[in-house]
């Protein structure tokens, strides 16, 4: 899955965040975006999942203009990991993994469950499964997200922030799950970054500096 | 004066027009409950709502029809005309009273105060922490997830919350009755107050609660929807939606009990 984003422009009333940024990501890489305080890291990540309008620029995702997809093709090749909150309070963590597969694919409900189990044994999260969100710690609340977004299998995975606030443990264990799943699905992942986080695994860290996206 | 007269009917038909903008919103996601993978989420939502909305009153409505039934009965007694059976006079009274006005207006009521002000708090709870975004990240509608199954158990509820009370009043007055009729079965007094049933009442209670349910629903997700970034807005919003839900069921109820039976 490639990602290319060109011309890239947006603001919040005053506040400009990208003016004319170009940034692109091959399939099967891992980037990281490192972000600092408000530099729009989490809304460049959100634009390019479809979650926020951007006032000009052109992103494309595999050949595909992002503004021309369906919601299933944006489904079905993106998906964003929040880095604060980002789970319905109504509904339990399985069902928060599971709402989205049963909403777009109509699979059967014992692969659901096969597929939840199998992605939360290896980010070792099969106990918070019948927790409600609100019950849930930031990190924990990070690792759900990032299991949805697994579960739904995308060709691009949007995370932000994740290793905040993670031990050495979890997180050397989140980065393995997320190269394996790169090397076998020949996914892309985009990774904001922030202070004390590692970017060892990647294959190239950018940063945002004077409203542009640029190689460190 | 006359500037806040029109800010204030400018705000009442932005209202009403975003209000049936929700409306026809919600009309065309029901097209998607064909959607078999869809209809096993509309239907967990659909049986929550169900289950919160019209089975948790039972409770209420059941107390509250036993006390309305059987004082209305302890009080009707004082006045029943002499030579006048008391089941013949009390079918007439029950349908009249009950039935067409009481019964509704006190399950409209139920509905509001227990399960609408907590649809306000949900829906305003899920706007101020961004929840709606988050199914739209995952590309999930959240009229169909949240606001159709709440168009659907609001009337559904309200229904069935009118039978009850009916029903529980029924039995209630009857046991009223005994004590001083003894002789009276409940066969004949229940067959009396059918009998007066006609089919009129029946399309009106529907109409009741079909309109009433849809427009209590309506409310509630739109003043739900309001809420901003603050805390509060959630309670001006429960505050609002229930004012704006009591007088429009009331002036519903009155309608179409003017239009049913003077006209």
């Amino acid at each position: 899955m490639s990602l290319q984003v060109e011309n890239f422009s947006l603001a919040f009333d005053d506040l400009v965040l990208f003016d004319d940024a170009n940034f692109s990501i091959e399939s099967g890489k891992i980037i990281c975006l490192h972000t600092g305080v408000l530099d729009g890291g989490t809304s460049f990540l959100k634009a390019c999942a479809g979650i926020i309008k951007f006032q000009q620029g052109r992103i494309v995702i595999n050949n595909h203009n992002l503004a021309d997809m369906n919601a299933n093709q944006i489904f079905k090749n993106v998906s964003y990991c929040y880095e604060e909150g980002g789970l319905v309070s109504l509904f339990t963590v399985f069902n928060n993994l599971a709402m989205p597969l049963r909403y777009h694919k109509g699979l059967k409900e014992k692969i659901i469950t096969d597929r939840i189990y199998q992605v939360a044994q290896q980010l070792n999260i099969e106990p918070l499964l019948e927790m409600e969100p609100h019950q849930l710690n930031d990190v924990q609340k990070r690792i759900v997200n990032l299991a949805r977004a697994l579960v739904i299998r995308p060709k691009l995975i949007l995370a932000d922030e994740l290793q905040s606030g993670m031990s050495p443990e979890m997180r050397e264990n989140t980065l393995n799950i997320l190269i394996d799943y790169t090397q076998e699905t020949n996914a892309s992942i985009l990774m904001t970054t922030t202070a004390g986080d590692t970017t060892h695994f990647a294959d190239s860290v950018y940063k945002i500096e004077n409203q542009t996206i640029v190689l460190t | 004066m006359l500037g806040k007269l029109g800010i204030n009917t400018k705000r009442f038909f932005f209202s009403f027009s975003d209000m049936l903008g929700l409306l026809s919103l919600s009309l065309k996601q029901t097209l998607h409950i064909t959607d078999p993978a869809r209809r096993s989420i509309f239907f967990m939502m659909f049986k929550r709502q169900l289950f919160n909305t019209g089975v948790r009153a039972i409770g209420i409505n059941t107390l509250i029809a036993l006390i309305i039934g059987s004082l209305v009965m302890a009080r009707l007694y004082a006045y029943l005309p002499p030579g006048k059976s008391l089941a013949e006079f009390y079918a007439n009274f029950f349908v009249v009273v009950i039935i067409r006005e009481l019964g509704p207006l006190i399950s409209g009521i139920i509905l509001i105060a227990r399960s609408a002000t907590a649809i306000t708090a949900e829906i305003g709870h899920l706007k101020l922490y961004n929840e709606f975004e988050v199914l739209e990240a995952q590309k999930m509608n959240p009229i169909f997830i949240f606001l159709l199954p709440v168009f659907f158990a609001f009337p559904i509820s309200l229904l069935l919350m009118f039978i009850f009370f009916n029903a529980v009043s029924i039995l209630s007055a009857y046991l009223a009755i005994v004590i001083n009729e003894p002789n009276l079965e409940f066969s004949l007094f229940l067959s009396s107050i059918l009998a007066k049933v006609s089919l009129l009442e029946v399309i009106i209670t529907l109409a009741k609660a079909i309109m009433g349910g849809t427009l209590i629903g309506l409310l509630s997700i739109y003043y739900g929807a309001t809420v901003g970034n603050r805390f509060t807005d959630i309670s001006r919003a429960i505050s609002s939606s229930t004012t704006v839900q009591i007088v429009s069921f009331f002036l519903l109820n009155v309608i179409l009990s003017l239009l049913a039976y003077q006209i």
